[in-house]
């Protein structure tokens, strides 16, 4: 349900854009905002393997509730195909936020983060634990924190760099 | 007195700051902080967190160009290679899951 004029949504992600461009730009990193959408691209290519790999963010009713993130296809479609996620490596130091979790029994990779909708039960994500998505911006001991689109682009990148290949 | 000059130099270079410019995602423009060699990698994390603004979250250090290694939290800035004129990113460190 969409709760805020996108007019007004628009402006606040356009604001927090400015930084986000700079750190995309300092990172080497593929940024794409298409306002009409409020949709934000972001493209990382694999140390590993020199793959792409596809992140598209949604913002509507940003910052009422947590964005929406996702990884998809490099035509920028889907958002629940295994292989179009991240692998992480063995023996992390700390926990990935590239997870498969089941839904009805079926494999369904997230990016298991409070600044992602996706990540909420509400959103058929795996934590019923951290209340409906409109608390994303709480503090939650050990796991990441993200409250700016910045931010968010830091975290999913500084993850993907511990990554190989892709789910199956 | 050889020993004594170099253990009189190690005292002044244990003394002397590092000039480490640092990024922040939230911000376009980096912080210049003078750090003591021995202080740890997790507080210059904190004290350049707290100065972006940041408010709670597992901040870290990253040196930089891309892709960076991740400072570990427990050493001193020189005991994880930091030098003067080096650039590191502030990176929030927590899980997922």
């Amino acid at each position: 349900m969409t709760v805020l004029p996108a007019t007004d949504v628009r402006a606040v992600v356009e604001e927090e854009l400015v930084a986000a461009r700079a750190w995309a730009s300092r990172n080497a990193v593929g940024l794409e905002w298409i306002p009409d959408a409020l949709e934000l691209r972001m493209t990382l290519s694999q140390l590993a393997t020199a793959e792409d790999f596809f992140f598209r963010g949604r913002f509507d009713d940003y910052q009422a509730i947590a964005p929406h993130w996702q990884c998809v296809s490099g035509a920028w479609a889907g958002g629940d195909v295994l292989s179009d996620y991240p692998k992480p490596q063995e023996g992390l130091p700390r926990p990935s936020i590239y997870l498969v979790h089941a839904v009805a029994g079926v494999r369904t990779p997230v990016i298991c983060a409070p600044f992602n909708r996706l990540a909420y039960s509400e959103h058929k994500g795996p934590h019923g634990d951290w209340g409906a998505p409109a608390n994303w911006l709480a503090a939650r001991q050990g796991h990441v924190r993200a409250t700016t689109i910045p931010d968010m682009l830091s975290v999913i990148q500084l993850h993907f760099l511990t990554t190989r290949g892709r789910h199956a | 007195m050889a020993t004594e000059a170099i253990e009189a130099a190690n005292v002044a270079d244990d003394k002397s700051l590092l000039k480490v410019l640092v990024f922040a995602a939230r911000a376009v423009d980096p912080i210049l902080f003078e750090w003591a060699r021995t202080l740890k990698v997790s507080e210059a994390a904190l004290e350049a967190a707290k100065k972006f603004g940041y408010v709670g979250g597992t901040p870290g250090l990253m040196t930089r160009p891309q892709p960076g290694r991740v400072l570990d939290p427990n050493k001193s800035l020189v005991a994880d290679h930091v030098k003067s004129g080096d650039e590191l990113e502030l990176v929030d460190t927590g899980g997922g899951v």
